[in-house]
């Protein structure tokens, strides 16, 4: 009987993290923001065309809107759908699918590197990476740092199953190097980290030297055609854009401007300034402040009023902290926590926005697992009699953590986050639709609206690359010069011309910004629709063009005449 | 090369304190400091009475009233148990009473209109009252309040990195309170934590510091009081370190003191241009 406890138990843990993670997967959030809609439609379109919406074959890296997605998500993407067509739940889907699986991963991995505690522990950090609102945030939206977070544990789960069977090092050197194609920051951290473990274990793998060579050689030919634009711009895109030793963009924190004294170069050094950068930045990953009260300052990042961490776990992980680096008991899974967090934080401590949870993904592991054993330790010097009462007391802290889950990210990230998540567009779409033989301009002043356009019309992929040019395909990964200006059948996504545009008959589409009510009535423009959401905001208006109307109160104007 | 590794640290808080504020101002904030190192004499000199030492410090500045009896009554319960531990807590007591009156208002607990009428925006989103009721009520103002000022008492960079470069936190001067590399020696110095012989000490008045201080509506200024336990931390730490220096050892305190006297430049340069 105690033999299958620990089985239901992970069995039930796993049904409330693919609950938490697929109820209203596709309404929840209730926008499509961007790069959502860009891995969706460019998996769309590799599935009707074999070419990405540039009608590039089969890319190394998606150019997509100019920020050169890594592969593997959108390819995850293509084989769904035949089976759940293009929609929100599609695109969402592998990343959901992914981060339950990643709960079952958690919990082998710890059951295999420690003996002592090894099932409360294993338990207690699936069921809080189950609940967690950093990992549960980016298992519901199409992220692919979530995905890439599985790859990378599963890398190293199949490693320490290499230790005792060589073979599985193939599996994971292959894992190792899809986790790399799946996302940015995996291209530092995977290095690191097998650079770590073969410090840690050099004398054991180089008694299997033959599988060790040809494991390396295997997890190169995965890379191999990614190694190939290796030195290209467009592989290099993020890294050179955000990191903060590229000062093209901004000058490093902390500079003080128009200092004209002898040691103004001390003062202002790059070396100095961006050292004190980074480790601020590093150090952010472990600052209570955003761990449990604040979380990630991007709107698309948290959930309202929730931070990456409940707040209930502060002094657990404290606790954690402390028997981590004591216990030496907890064998390898001690050192393997502590290289995690010291290596996971590493590249988003080099781009340039405190504690980016996107970029820090992995970084959940090796905190959950401290907040656990901070748990368990707790319970571990609790009297049997007092146990019962602290194990209904965490019972009911841990219902309450659900709730404030749904709370923040069913309820309140609906209405306060429906902005950030470009919530509208489908709508827009809808009504581009209807007006198909009269010209409609989106405007796209702030933002690039075409995508979630594509995406919510299902534009054919083939008249789309027709119509429209970026680049020259031979400079796909070299040329960064981009064009805003997009056109999708009787649909224009450009910013409007006033001089220009009211002469036309059409729709024109925008924020509120983009046109004012008192410009509607100056150029005499009608409202034909509005987005407004369920607290009263205007997202977007349509407005019918009249420049018969125009031209007769305006009359001398010189496209009248 | 010691010494002045120690100056570099333990001089840059009280010096932006200062530079920002004036003397005036600098003097009302460091003097509860000065009833800590009186009360750190009296414990290392075994003396019991040494948590009303503290009493004092809750008459200068208001807010820290909780401060001596919150020592108090950790004394009490983990350093010393005898009746003498009792009495010291029950006379420490006298600077609630003191407090009380005028702590409300600088509190977490002052009127709040704004977060009141968030609460009432928030709560018709809900679809059904009770749930509207668990998680958008008043208690989760203070509560909100306290969590916040709580992390970022607890929060390093806070004093390392005076929060984040390109971080402004309201209602904060954001000083930086120590050379940034330090954060090395308070690192060492809490894995050491224990061989400390005034371990105790430091421990019972951090606690006690940081719930009374998370309970202000803003903690900035009177948390210059935790200078005298972070830099005992922060100096456990130099001195492990600094213990059979190696050439690595040396680099890196190398390094330390040039980047130390770069930020006290950069400290000299805003508060000359008025942009500290």
């Amino acid at each position: 009987m105690k033999v299958y406890i620990p089985i239901v138990a992970i069995i039930l843990v796993f049904i409330l993290g693919f609950i938490i993670r697929f109820h209203q997967l596709g309404d929840a959030p209730a926008g499509l923001y961007i790069d959502e809609a860009a891995l969706g439609y460019n998996a769309f379109s590799i599935f009707k065309t074999g070419m990405d919406e540039f009608g590039k074959p089969w890319p190394l890296v998606f150019r997509s809107v100019g920020d050169f997605k890594a592969p593997v998500y959108t390819y995850l993407i293509v084989p769904l759908i035949p089976f759940f067509d293009l929609s929100m739940f599609t695109a969402r889907l592998p990343s959901a699918i992914f981060s339950v699986l990643t709960l079952p991963l958690l919990y082998f991995l710890i059951s295999m590197l420690t003996d002592k505690y090894k099932i409360q522990l294993s338990l207690m950090a699936a069921l809080l990476l189950a609940l967690s609102p950093w990992h549960t945030l980016f298992g519901r939206t199409a992220y692919e740092s979530n995905v890439a977070l599985f790859f990378y544990l599963l890398g190293i789960y199949l490693f320490y199953w290499g230790l005792k069977k060589p073979y599985f090092l193939f599996f994971s050197a292959a894992i190792f190097s899809i986790s790399i194609l799946t996302y940015h920051s995996e291209r530092i951290i995977v290095p690191i980290t097998l650079g770590v473990l073969f410090w840690r274990f050099k004398k054991q793998l180089l008694l299997s030297k033959r599988y060790l060579i040809l494991a390396f050689l295997l997890g190169v030919v995965v890379l191999l055609p990614s190694l190939t634009i290796l030195g290209t711009p467009g592989f290099l895109a993020r890294a050179s854009g955000l990191n903060i030793f590229s000062h093209q963009r901004q000058v490093p924190a902390g500079f003080i401007d128009a200092l004209e004294t002898p040691v103004a170069g001390l003062i202002n050094s790059n070396l100095f300034l961006s050292s004190r950068e980074f480790l601020s930045l590093y150090f952010s990953y472990f600052s209570p402040r955003y761990m449990f009260d604040l979380g990630d300052y991007g709107p698309r990042s948290s959930f309202p009023e929730l931070a990456t961490f409940y707040f209930w776990q502060f002094p657990f992980y404290i606790i954690g902290l402390f028997f981590i680096f004591k216990e030496s008991s907890l064998k390898e899974l001690r050192f393997l926590t502590i290289a995690l967090l010291l290596i996971t934080p590493i590249p988003a401590a080099i781009t340039r926005d405190p504690y980016s949870t996107t970029r820090a993904l992995p970084l959940v592991i090796p905190q959950i697992i401290l907040i656990s054993l901070g748990v368990i330790k707790v319970f571990s010097f609790l009297q049997p009699k007092i146990r019962m009462i602290g194990f209904i007391i965490l019972s009911l802290v841990i219902i309450h953590s659900a709730l404030h889950l749904y709370s923040s990210a069913f309820v309140l990230n609906e209405s306060l986050r429906a902005k950030e998540w470009n919530w509208g567009l489908e709508q827009v779409a809808e009504f581009s639709k209807v007006s198909q033989n009269i010209p409609v301009i989106v405007d796209n002043s702030r933002g690039e609206p075409y995508i979630q356009l594509l995406f919510f019309l299902k534009y054919e992929p083939y008249f789309y690359q027709k119509e429209n040019f970026e680049v020259p395909l031979s400079q796909y990964y070299t040329n960064m010069e981009r064009n805003k200006n997009k056109k999708i059948g009787n649909i224009t996504t450009r910013t409007i011309d006033f001089e220009k545009d009211i002469f036309v008959d059409q729709y024109l589409i925008s924020d509120p910004l983009a046109i004012s009510e008192g410009q509607a009535k100056e150029h005499a423009l009608t409202k034909v629709f509005e987005v407004k959401d369920s607290r009263g905001e205007v997202f977007f208006n349509g407005f019918r063009t009249n420049p018969a109307e125009k031209c007769r109160v305006y009359p001398n104007t010189k496209q009248c005449l | 090369m010691k010494l002045l590794s120690m100056a570099l640290i333990l001089l840059l808080w009280p010096l932006s304190l200062l530079f920002k504020n004036g003397l005036s101002e600098f003097i009302h904030f460091a003097l509860p400091g000065g009833f800590i190192y009186l009360s750190l004499i009296l414990f290392a000199r075994k003396n019991r009475c040494w948590p009303l030492a503290l009493v004092p410090s809750a008459f200068i500045s208001s807010g820290l009233f909780l401060f001596p009896p919150l020592v108090a009554l950790l004394n009490l319960i983990f350093i010393s148990r005898t009746k003498l531990s009792l009495y010291i807590f029950l006379i420490s007591l006298v600077t609630i009473f003191v407090g009380f009156g005028s702590f409300i208002p600088s509190s977490i607990f002052e009127d709040d209109y704004q977060a009141k009428q968030s609460l009432i925006r928030k709560g018709q989103l809900y679809p059904t009252v009770w749930l509207a009721r668990l998680f958008q009520n008043k208690p989760t103002i203070y509560l909100d309040k306290y969590e916040f000022n709580l992390a970022a008492l607890t929060d390093p960079n806070n004093y390392f990195f005076g929060f984040h470069p390109r971080e402004i936190v309201t209602n904060n001067q954001n000083l930086i309170k120590f050379p940034f590399l330090t954060i090395i020696f308070f690192l060492i110095g809490l894995y050491y934590f224990k061989e400390n012989i005034h371990w105790k000490f430091i421990a019972a008045v951090i606690a006690a510091l940081i719930f009374n201080l998370s309970l202000l509506a803003s903690f900035d200024k009177y948390d210059f009081i935790l200078f005298l336990p972070l830099s005992l931390i922060i100096l456990t730490g130099f001195d492990h370190f600094t213990k059979n220096m190696n050439t690595l050892k040396k680099i890196f305190l190398g390094v330390f003191l040039f980047f130390g006297f770069v930020e006290y430049l950069q400290l000299i340069t805003r508060s000359l241009m008025g942009t500290l």
